[in-house]
Parts: structure tokens; sequence; C-alpha cells
């Protein structure tokens, strides 16, 4: 078996675990069922898509006996209708180094602090990343080069956001990874901390061969913005 | 016991309010509206144009949103639940109703639902029900502001695809603008 899809499924597995515990305490965590349904699908991890099927069944069982809000709530969620396979190749298309370049260089066009560090002018870069979001873009594009070290040392020194406290660790583990690093020594980056679902399953895709998230390397919750001012 | 929730950020003449079925309790552990990672609401804001430059998912940039864009946000029912299931009847009858009187006593100029199901279930628990539901502007309105419908953001619909969010969004960037200019 090839040590890619070991790794993933490792993630994958852990994220089934997760969601089969809040199950069982009557916690339905229908987004990240239904992600990690689709990944499992589009990663041919059979088991796993079908343990998600079986979280799906049990909640049609809670609504036969009565809890109806469920399908006027979430009517989507409640079908599980898994996404269609091109929607998920278009969600998580596979890791071209071409694509990712091509984007930090997009970035670079308008972002002075990703031009400088791209041209090796490490300190002016630094100095012109003066938001949490620049300089993480720093740490990301630091790991993305192989830059592994001063990648650490931009996620030790940036206090990220909550809604994305793993940016750095996330992006320097598939990296590491990706250069042949055994999957147990790539996550030591992420030792003690507090992974969610999301960040599993992101993971997952990674060691995967896939594009965790949209405009990786770089958050998703601005990519795609064309003159995002850092 | 003190309720778990989220507070609203509603004042006259904002230019849009927020609407989401109810915050979940992911969101009010963080304490901001779309605090889910995987959610495609903030791509699909920060790539929309009704934001310039792009806003930080967190509270500051809730506030921010609020304060500068003049984007609120509230709920149909603002009680957070861990299932969905958790939500009764008359969650939504008295949501619907609170969420009404809050619409015309602020009269933004449009009231922003997230997801067909959100919108049905306020039409159906405010005595105007309507089986069919399309995604954009809706021919109902709430005193003076129009409502607009998209997708549900979560990263559990599959629709909600950004490549497929960003249209509808920079349709409601582009109502927003007429409706100011009128």
């Amino acid at each position: 078996m090839h040590k890619d899809n070991i790794a993933a499924r490792q993630q994958l597995r852990a994220c089934a675990d997760e969601l089969d515990r809040e199950h069982s305490v009557y916690r339905h965590d229908i987004s990240y069922r239904q992600m990690l349904g689709d990944v499992a699908r589009l990663l041919n991890e059979r088991e796993i898509d079908a343990r998600i099927q079986r979280l799906w069944m049990g909640i049609r069982d809670e609504r036969r006996v009565g809890r109806l809000m469920i399908s006027d709530v979430v009517p989507q969620c409640l079908k599980a209708a898994p996404s269609a396979t091109m929607q998920l190749e278009d969600l998580y298309p596979l890791y071209s180094e071409d694509v990712i370049m091509h984007r930090v260089r997009s970035r670079a066009a308008s972002a002075p602090h990703i031009a400088l560090w791209l041209d090796g002018c490490l300190e002016e870069a630094r100095s012109a990343a003066a938001t949490v979001r620049a300089r993480e873009e720093l740490g990301a594009i630091s790991a993305v080069l192989g830059r592994f070290d001063a990648a650490r040392e931009i996620a030790r020194d940036t206090a990220p956001l909550i809604y994305r406290r793993l940016s750095i660790p996330l992006v320097l583990a598939i990296e590491r990874f990706r250069r042949g690093e055994e999957a147990a020594e790539a996550v030591r980056e992420l030792e003690g901390a507090e992974m969610t679902l999301w960040d599993r399953i992101a993971l997952a895709l990674g060691f995967a061969g896939r594009e965790p998230w949209d405009g990786y390397p770089f958050a998703d919750w601005y990519y795609g913005v064309p003159s995002a001012a850092p | 016991m003190k309720q778990r929730t989220l507070p609203d950020f509603l004042a006259p003449g904002l230019d849009i309010v927020s609407i989401g079925i109810n915050p979940s309790l992911y969101s009010v552990e963080r304490g901001f509206y779309f605090a889910r990672p995987g959610n495609r609401f903030w791509p699909a804001l920060n790539g929309s144009g009704l934001v310039e430059p792009p806003v930080a998912p967190s509270r500051e940039g809730v506030e921010l949103l609020f304060r500068k864009h003049r984007i609120g946000f509230t709920d149909l029912v603002k009680r957070a639940t861990a299932r969905a299931a958790d939500l009764t009847e008359a969650d939504y009858r008295r949501g619907a109703a609170a969420l009404q009187e809050k619409l015309l006593r602020h009269a933004p100029l449009i009231a922003w639902f997230h997801g067909t199901s959100g919108y049905r279930l306020f039409l159906a628990h405010a005595d105007r029900p309507r089986a069919k539901i399309a995604v954009g502007l809706q021919p109902e309105r709430l005193g003076p502001t129009r409502i607009f419908v998209t997708p549900n953001p979560s990263g559990a619909n599959p629709a909600a695809n950004p490549k497929l969010l960003l249209p509808i969004y920079r349709e409601l960037a582009a109502l927003r603008q007429r409706l100011k200019a009128e």
C-alpha cells in the first residue's frame, strides 16, 4: 500500500472516530460528516465512506422517532447526497507545483512582501509584512519553497487567527510529507496542537496529493480576491 | 440560565442584515458568525465586492462589517444548539415573529437569508408559506426591506462551491449598489 494512502487514511479514521463519538452523544456535526464522506469517496476510502453512511442512517432513524425538524433545517444534508465526483474533483484538485507556484507569483504582483520574499530580500519582506495575514503568507510560502526553518520561525512569531490556528503548521506538515518525510515526522509540527476535523481532513487531502483547500497555500477566507491588499 | 448565542449586530439604516437559521455552538464558542473552517461565507464575501479590502473571519471582522460596511447580523432563532433537532416549532414561531419585528424596526435595505431552507422556515412561521423558493431576490418585502437569498454557505452544502457562490454574492453586491443609488 502506498504510504500516502496510509497517512491520509490515518487522518480520515481519526475524523470518523470523533464523529462516531459525537454521534453517540447525539451531536450531529453535519458539515464535517458531509465533508468527510465526500473526501473518503474521492480518495476511494470505502471503509470510511461506509462508516459515514451508517452515521447518516442513524439520523434517519432518529427522524423516524419524531425528530422531524432535522429534515426542515437541513434537507440537503439529510439526504446525504454524495457530492458529484466532478464537483469534488473541482473542489479538491490534484496538487500541482506549477499551479501552486503560479498562484504564489500572481499574489506577489499585488503583495510587495511576497515579491520581496521571492527575490530573497528576507528582512525587507518581513518588515513589509505588517499584518497577521501577511506574515502567515510568508510562512506558508516558505514551507512551499522548502524553507522549513524560516516557516517554523514565522509560525512561532505569529499569533494566528482563531479561524486558522494551524495555517502555517498545516502547510509545513504537507510540504514536509511531499518531500519524502515520514508522516509521523511531518505531523510533528502539529504535536500538542488541538486539531479540528477540518484540519485533519485538509491534512489527509494534502497527504493524498490533493490541494487541501481553495487557494492553498494561502488561507481560503480571502483567496480569489483580485486586489487583496495585505 | 443564560442563553448561549451570538449577539445581534443591528441598527437603523444598515445596508444588509445577514440572517442564518440559528448559531452553531461552534460559532458561539468562538464568538463570531460563520466561525467554522470550511464554511464558504468568508471567501465568498471577500470575493464578492461587498467589502474591500478583505475582512478576516473573527469577532473584529464581524464588528468591522457592521461599523464600516453597514452589514448587520442576526438569526431566525437566536438559541444555539448542538443538534438541529433541538429546535422546535415554538422556537421557529417565536423566532420568525422576533425577526420580523427586528427587520421592520431597523429597516435595512436588504435582508439576506443564507439558504432557501432558512427563508422557507421564516415564511412558514410568519404565516406566509411558500413551497418553491429560488436563490436571488425574492418577491416579498418587509416594509421597505428587500429580501435576498443565497445558498447556505456551509461546507456541507455541495452547492456552496465558491465558484458557484461568488456570482450570487456579486448579484447581492450589485443590488445593494443599485438600491443605494435610488
